[in-house]
């Protein structure tokens, strides 16, 4: 099993840039030839990073949410971070975020979806951000529609 | 002498219209000096179309101070003028004030002064980053205060903007313009945000803040503008826009993401903050009163606004800070009483 | 009436409400527009990979037992654990009325009464006392703290409570039944139908629908995330 990961290891993309844990993966292009105004630039040097510029807002994903069942407040969130403060599986993994989830929800940054979608799965519905929250937006019953939306996505 | 019953109120502003109301009523005189040709001050020059937080018309605030002052016969008004100098005569001051249309000069004597000058606008020109003046499309909260008043907002083309972007603290809060906070042009903003929303519905209005600082009861302007208007709010900074010939691009970084954004919006409003007008500045020099490190006025114990350690000069309005039509309203009158009071005791024989 | 219609009616009123509540359900995950529960389920599970079908068992009987039967997911790291406890009488008292009612009807079909110290009857008096409890605790815990009482959904209160009615009128039902009340028992029994029939109608539009998704969507997952790090 550790040979098998050894080999994945070197297959990695771009595995010769430094602080290669901040890109993702989708992010880094590694062409079999490139052809730099006539100078062969293929192999080490021709790894491409794509720039992670947030280029445009999409709200039509906010009417899908406030669609689903108990998601019709997620509108009122104005981002305290009282939700994350409290949230007990937030302290154990940092990248569950009920707060982060509802923002880029709003503004609509798929690529920031596609990276934590796996961890909307870790609610566990204790409802304490719900107490918490000053603005009555129910961050739990948010969670449960995040579950939903980002099962199509 | 009968300069015992009359007071100078420098300034048609909000602050000096209710002042001058109130000596006026109370009896004594009021000799009222204005700069510009209309009165009313900075909400009449911008034509403030409604104020904050209950969208109550300017007019309905400001117009009865204007009629009282215009109608009353113990008002000497004196528009297009400024106060020139004076000279200390026993127990009055004796005024030169200066017409700036036809030169001439007029004397009054009064018994004390209220300074009442008011603010002007930050001019963003100043700062490259967001192409004021330069880029079309790019306005100060002042202009788009204006094009509301004549219901209609529209680009430099005429046509109708989709995207609209407001950008909060311009010229405030920084070491290299302004360094102190305006107090109201986040409630201001978010006000003219919803008054777009509500001439064009389909706009999609994005607020890019660092803070907001919805004063008091003004908060519930903020609560609205997110859950009835629907509008968008960035945590970040601008740091460039550019005219790309038909939107404007703009770059900044988007703090709760923690990574930047370009995008094309169709208009961008900046959020101009108040600083010392010109006006105060000149009357700080005739009467030698106390100017702070930022420019406006310094009362003598900073908490207590109307004092300003000069015997018979009291102040009131955003010459000493920067606040709203209603805190100004109230100051004016604070300030009318004290000048009252003052002028009554100079008339008694005092043993 | 005798005792084999009635039988006979109750097995149609549950047959017939059973497929209108998985109908309400499938209709209501449709609208939601994901992946229909365990059709996934089973799609994921015959898919070709590297795993035998004995060690995909495995995972999924793991998953089971470790993050739903222990709830791991109800609020097992939260620190309210009158919260935590009120669910798990709920959840095990609903089951355990469930699997109670269905082998109290195989071994007596005609609903003879076996009295109250019989060993069916205890165990679902049990059943019927934890679900009385459980629905009970987590209907207080909301309705006593203000903050919580103020920001509840109202299909919350109403499953609760239909939770609550429907074990007190279980309790009723088969301790008039045992005691000898037979004429009073038949009235309480149509009652009894009632609360059986509000919650076939309601569970599917309430949270436990949703929650009958994410369980299958959570085995799902377990089986997904074995099958990509392949």
């Amino acid at each position: 099993m550790t040979e098998d990961k050894k080999e994945k290891e070197e297959e990695r993309k771009g595995k010769y840039i430094i602080e290669r844990e901040y890109i993702e993966d989708e992010r880094i292009i590694e062409p079999e030839k490139l052809d730099i105004g006539g100078i062969d630039a293929s192999g080490r040097w021709g790894v491409i990073v794509l720039p992670r510029v947030i280029s445009d807002f999409d709200h039509s994903l906010i009417e899908e949410v406030k669609k689903l069942p108990r998601g019709k407040h997620i509108e009122r969130c104005w981002q305290c971070g009282l939700c994350t403060a409290v949230c007990p599986v937030a302290h154990k993994e940092p990248n569950f975020n009920p707060r982060y989830f509802i923002y880029i929800v709003k503004m609509g940054y798929k690529s920031e979806i596609k990276k934590l979608k796996k961890y909307i799965y870790l609610c566990q519905g204790c409802g304490l951000c719900t107490e918490v929250c000053p603005k009555h937006v129910d961050p739990s019953g948010v969670m449960m529609a995040l579950n939903i939306l980002f099962d199509k996505l | 002498m009968e300069g015992n019953k009359s007071i100078l109120v420098i300034g048609a502003g909000p602050a000096g219209l209710q002042a001058s109301k109130d000596i006026a009523e109370f009896g004594f005189r009021v000799v009222l000096v204005e700069k510009n040709s209309e009165l009313g001050g900075a909400p009449i020059r911008w034509r403030y179309h409604t104020l904050a937080p209950d969208f109550v018309p300017t007019e309905k605030v400001l117009g009865p101070l204007i009629d009282f002052v215009k109608n009353n016969s113990l008002i000497t008004v004196y528009t297009n003028s400024i106060v020139e100098g004076y000279e200390r005569k026993d127990d009055f001051f004796k005024i030169r004030i200066l017409n700036l249309r036809n030169k001439s000069i007029s004397y009054e004597n009064v018994s004390s002064v209220i300074v009442a000058t008011g603010f002007e606008h930050y001019n963003a020109s100043v700062d490259p980053r967001y192409g004021y003046g330069i880029n079309p499309n790019v306005i100060g909260i002042n202009e788009l205060e204006i094009m509301i008043s004549n219901g209609k907002v529209v680009r430099h083309d005429g046509k109708i903007p989709k995207r609209i972007g407001f950008i909060l603290c311009v010229g405030s809060r920084d070491k290299a313009t302004n360094p102190w906070c305006c107090t109201v042009c986040c409630g201001v903003s978010i006000k003219q945000a919803i008054e777009i929303k509500k001439i064009i519905p389909d706009s999609q209005i994005y607020i890019i803040y660092m803070d907001i600082r919805t004063i008091g009861l003004w908060e519930k302007l903020y609560w609205q503008s997110m859950e009835n208007y629907h509008i968008n709010y960035i945590r970040g900074r601008v740091g460039e826009i550019y005219w790309t010939g038909e939107k404007l691009l703009v770059k900044g970084e988007d703090t709760l993401v923690r990574g930047p954004f370009e995008a094309l919006f169709d208009m961008i409003v900046l959020a101009v903050g108040m600083e010392p007008g010109e006006g105060t500045k000149q009357v700080a020099k005739v009467f030698g009163l106390r100017v702070n490190e930022y420019g406006f006025l310094s009362p003598r114990i900073p908490n207590i606004h109307y004092d300003s350690g000069k015997d018979g000069i009291f102040l009131a309005g955003a010459c000493v800070a920067p606040m709203s039509v209603e805190e100004a309203i109230g100051e004016g009158s604070a300030a009318a009483l004290q000048a009252i009071k003052y002028s009554m005791k100079r008339d008694r024989k005092v043993p | 009436m005798n005792n084999f219609t009635l039988s006979i009616f109750y097995v149609l009123f549950n047959v017939i409400l059973f497929i209108v509540s998985s109908i309400i359900l499938i209709l209501r995950i449709k609208r939601w527009g994901v992946s229909y529960p365990f059709i996934n389920l089973f799609k994921e599970f015959f898919k070709r990979g590297k795993l035998k079908i004995y060690s995909k068992l495995k995972i999924l009987i793991n998953t089971f037992i470790k993050d739903l039967l222990s709830l791991k997911r109800a609020g097992y790291l939260c620190e309210e654990r009158f919260h935590f406890y009120g669910r798990v009488l709920l959840v095990y008292g609903f089951g355990g009325v469930v699997i109670m009612n269905l082998i109290n009807f195989i071994l007596n079909p005609l609903g003879i009464p076996l009295g109250f110290s019989h060993p069916l009857s205890v165990i679902t008096y049990l059943a019927y006392i934890l679900l009385a409890l459980g629905s009970l605790m987590l209907f207080l815990r909301r309705f006593i703290r203000v903050n919580l009482r103020k920001t509840t959904d109202l299909s919350i209160w109403l499953l609760h409570l239909s939770l609550f009615y429907f074990s007190v009128i279980g309790i009723l039902y088969f301790s008039l039944l045992n005691s000898g009340f037979i004429f009073l028992s038949s009235i309480i029994f149509y009652f009894y139908l009632g609360g059986i029939g509000l919650l076939y109608l309601f569970l599917p539009l309430s949270e436990v629908g949703y929650f009958i998704w994410k369980a299958s969507a959570l085995l799902t997952h377990s089986l997904s995330i074995e099958r990509e790090s392949d």
